[in-house]
């Protein structure tokens, strides 16, 4: 059921919630989610980015759920960028002794070589992430959408009613 | 359209209190883990702890039950602790930093026996490699045996074979290489055959004999200058080729010499292990108290330098950036960079400890004892003072009791000075069967003390024992003239002082053993059986002796014809080219008048 409710809501966030741009803002925001370790402070700032933001809440699941084996496969090349950073750059030790010692931002646990890589990685690919969603949500309805909606699977998802719990989170 | 959707800021808080409540309900459990994962990470053994309870808001943690398995032996803790409650400084945990103001450490226990293994599958790389490389340093500490087995039966010297001796195949190779060298220094000479210029020089000073300006006209004088010139530049030539293969035999006879005062070495160690493979035993004391206590000495020096060494990675000096393995997560751990900061924070800090420690057993060592812990940091360089330490004694099962301890570990300053002085009297002192006799030497109750001082990555120390009381058990010596001498003179011994000195590299210090037992056992069997050790001696050395005076003697003139040959060849060969050199330029002279 819960998949069910999932996979309505994803279909009509593709389909027609929102604008494609806050819909690619969503899978942008998402992909942070995914591609960085989850339990870090600041994908809580994620987190209540997208719940604040109008930005598409369901894109956002689907940015994370999409982005999450990436980031395991970028894993060693997160680790990589993060120690040429934190280990390998003496220029840079200033700044990460200052950061280390200041208040809360220890806790965002930057001094570990994959999260700050995976964080660079996700600043370095969140502008073409936003880019490619936004074509693809466009291209998405324009071509793909109608013949779907032919399909018998694509009634089925619609008729239920289940998604109503998210209408809070639809964009304006 | 509007940029914020406000009407999810409840369902956000509502989110974030979910959040919250859930870190602060899984608070214990997570502290935890996160200390049994940290900790077995470490220590290369499993780390149990029963119970966390985490107070932010009165600044306590409490923790119960916490076991530490001895990695060499995974049924055994290496400690146990019944309670340890810390009192925190909120403060710097925003800083992700832990300032423990307080410790309270109560039922310390050692060597208690576990439930279950402690072992764990998969050990990183780093997991025990200290452990591993002190091992492996004891087991590189030569240990001498000691037996007297040699002189209680004949002397059976058809044992001594010449291929399990180091000089003959020395003196081969000694012999092998002189041989190959003077193949190639003749060859070499031989390409360098200075004859020819020799007789084309003086073929034309022969010419030139009594020639003038007159008889050879300007043109013939000049090409008869040129002719010299040529003549004595080609001579040079030969010259300085015959100089510098000079050099070179020079070099090769020099390293052959060698070769060959090595044998004398090799002759004195052949002769030591005929006498270890004969069983004649050393009796200088000096030899016998690494044979008797050696392995002993090992194996209660062996955790001292252990700890010497761990106490790096708890108190590591400097503020340079450190790095350690990330946390355990789905996603790959990377590694997390450390950035200690003068006037900042350390990672850890206790400001005091105070530990009630058990030591279990029988013997008058075991009862309780109070450890104060000072101004322990895992920055030294930022917390600015060297962790001190104390323990004293506060109730005894049993015997009288005296114990001191002291420790200063400063690792304030990127040289390391550490010191360290135990002085316990009115313990119970081990039992040791000394090896080789088979005797059992029961030191009862005595001293022990124990000083070191670790300067950069040099230690100074010694371990003493000593007692006023030891007794003796006969144990596995057999009987026989010998046998007894040597138990008169141990049952009779009831003072005993063993001393164990290590110094030099903390990761390779030299051992040395020092004790009255062996000088009395030197002195006594000197004095009873001097005659048979002598006439033991004598045999070994005759005939190891026989087996490598030929080769040593075949090899030595070898290298001694050798070198007469070349330097003559070398010398006679400089000479000639020198005359002939003269004769070129009185000739040149003779010409320019």
């Amino acid at each position: 059921m819960l998949l069910l409710r999932l996979l309505q809501k994803l279909v009509k966030t593709l389909n027609s919630d929102g604008t494609p741009g806050q819909v690619a803002v969503g899978i942008a925001l998402g992909s942070a989610l995914g591609l960085t370790p989850l339990v870090n402070l600041h994908n809580l700032l994620i987190i209540a980015g997208v719940f604040l933001l109008n930005v598409s809440f369901p894109a956002a699941m689907l940015g994370w759920i999409f982005f999450a084996p990436i980031g395991f496969l970028l894993d060693p090349w997160f680790d990589a960028i993060g120690r040429a950073l934190l280990a390998d750059t003496a220029a840079l030790v200033p700044m990460w002794t200052t950061l280390y010692n200041m208040p809360v931002v220890p806790l965002s646990n930057y001094n570990n070589t994959v999260v700050l890589g995976s964080l660079i990685g996700w600043v370095v690919l969140v502008v073409p992430i936003f880019f490619g969603a936004r074509w693809s949500v466009g291209w998405y309805r324009a071509k793909v959408l109608p013949r779907l909606l032919e399909t018998r699977l694509f009634k089925v998802v619609r008729a239920s009613k289940l998604y109503n719990v998210y209408q809070l989170f639809q964009t304006d | 359209m509007r940029v914020f959707r406000w009407k999810a800021i409840v369902p956000l808080v509502l989110v974030l209190g979910l959040v919250s409540a859930g870190w602060y309900l899984l608070l214990d459990s997570a502290v935890r883990r996160g200390i049994e994962v940290v900790a077995t990470d470490l220590v290369g053994a499993k780390v149990d702890l029963a119970e966390a309870d985490v107070r932010l808001a009165d600044g306590s943690v409490v923790l119960r039950g916490l076991q530490v398995t001895n990695p060499d032996a995974p049924m055994t803790n290496l400690f146990q602790v019944d309670e340890i409650i810390a009192d925190i400084n909120v403060g710097p945990l925003l800083q992700k930093k832990i300032f423990i103001d307080t410790v309270a450490v109560r039922g310390l226990r050692f060597d208690t026996p576990r439930e279950t293994s402690g072992a764990i599958e998969h050990s990183g790389p780093e997991t025990g490699a200290l452990r591993r490389r002190v091992a492996a340093w004891a087991e590189g500490v030569p240990v001498p045996d000691f037996s007297l087995d040699g002189l209680t039966g004949t002397v059976n010297v058809a044992a001594i074979r010449p291929e399990n001796l180091l000089t003959p195949s020395l003196a081969l190779g000694v012999r092998a290489t002189a041989d190959s060298a003077r193949q190639a220094w003749t060859a070499q000479l031989a390409a360098l055959n200075p004859e020819p210029i020799i007789d084309s020089a003086r073929a034309l000073v022969q010419r030139l004999q009594g020639a003038s300006l007159l008889s050879l006209g300007i043109q013939g004088v000049v090409r008869s200058v040129s002719s010299v010139r040529t003549t004595l530049d080609e001579v040079s030539t030969v010259q300085t080729g015959v100089q510098q293969l000079g050099q070179s035999i020079g070099t090769g006879l020099r390293t052959l010499e060698e070769g060959v005062a090595g044998l004398a070495a090799a002759r004195a160690e052949d002769l030591a292990s005929a006498r270890n493979l004969l069983q004649i035993p050393s009796l200088d004391a000096p030899d016998i108290s690494p044979a008797l206590f050696g392995e002993v000495a090992l194996a209660r020096i062996q955790p001292v330098l252990y700890w010497a060494q761990m106490l790096d990675r708890y108190l590591p000096p400097g503020l340079d950036p450190r790095q350690r393995a990330g946390p355990t997560r789905a996603r790959r751990s990377g590694s997390s960079v450390e950035f200690p900061m003068e006037r900042g924070l350390a990672g850890l800090t206790v400001a005091f400890a105070e530990i009630e420690m058990q030591l279990a057993g029988d013997g008058a060592a075991a009862g309780d004892y109070r450890v104060e812990i000072g101004d322990y940091s895992s920055a030294p360089s930022i917390h600015g003072r060297p962790v001190r330490i104390a323990a004293s004694r506060t109730g005894a099962a049993s015997g009288p009791d005296a114990v001191q301890f002291v420790a200063v570990l400063d690792h304030v300053r990127r040289e390391i000075r550490d010191s360290l002085s135990l002085r316990i009297s009115g313990v119970g002192l081990p039992s040791v069967t000394l090896p080789g006799i088979g005797t059992r030497m029961d030191l009862g109750q005595g001293g022990n003390e124990l000083a070191l001082v670790r300067t950069g990555d040099s230690i100074t120390g010694s371990w003493r024992w000593h007692s006023a009381n030891a007794s003796w058990d006969r144990g596995s010596l057999g009987s026989g003239r010998v046998n007894d001498v040597l138990w008169r003179t141990l049952s009779a011994l009831r003072n005993v002082d063993v001393e164990v000195r290590v110094s030099g590299p903390l990761a390779g210090p030299r051992l040395a053993v020092r004790s009255n037992v062996a000088s009395e056992i030197s002195r006594s069997l000197r004095r009873e059986l001097a005659n048979e050790v002598a006439a033991a001696e004598q045999r070994v050395r005759a005939e190891v002796e026989r087996l490598v005076a030929e080769p040593i003697a075949d090899a030595t003139s070898r290298v001694r014809e050798l070198e007469t040959a070349v330097q003559a060849l070398v010398a006679q060969h400089q000479r000639r080219l020198d005359e002939v050199k003269a004769e070129l330029e009185a000739k040149l002279r003779q010409l320019g008048r």
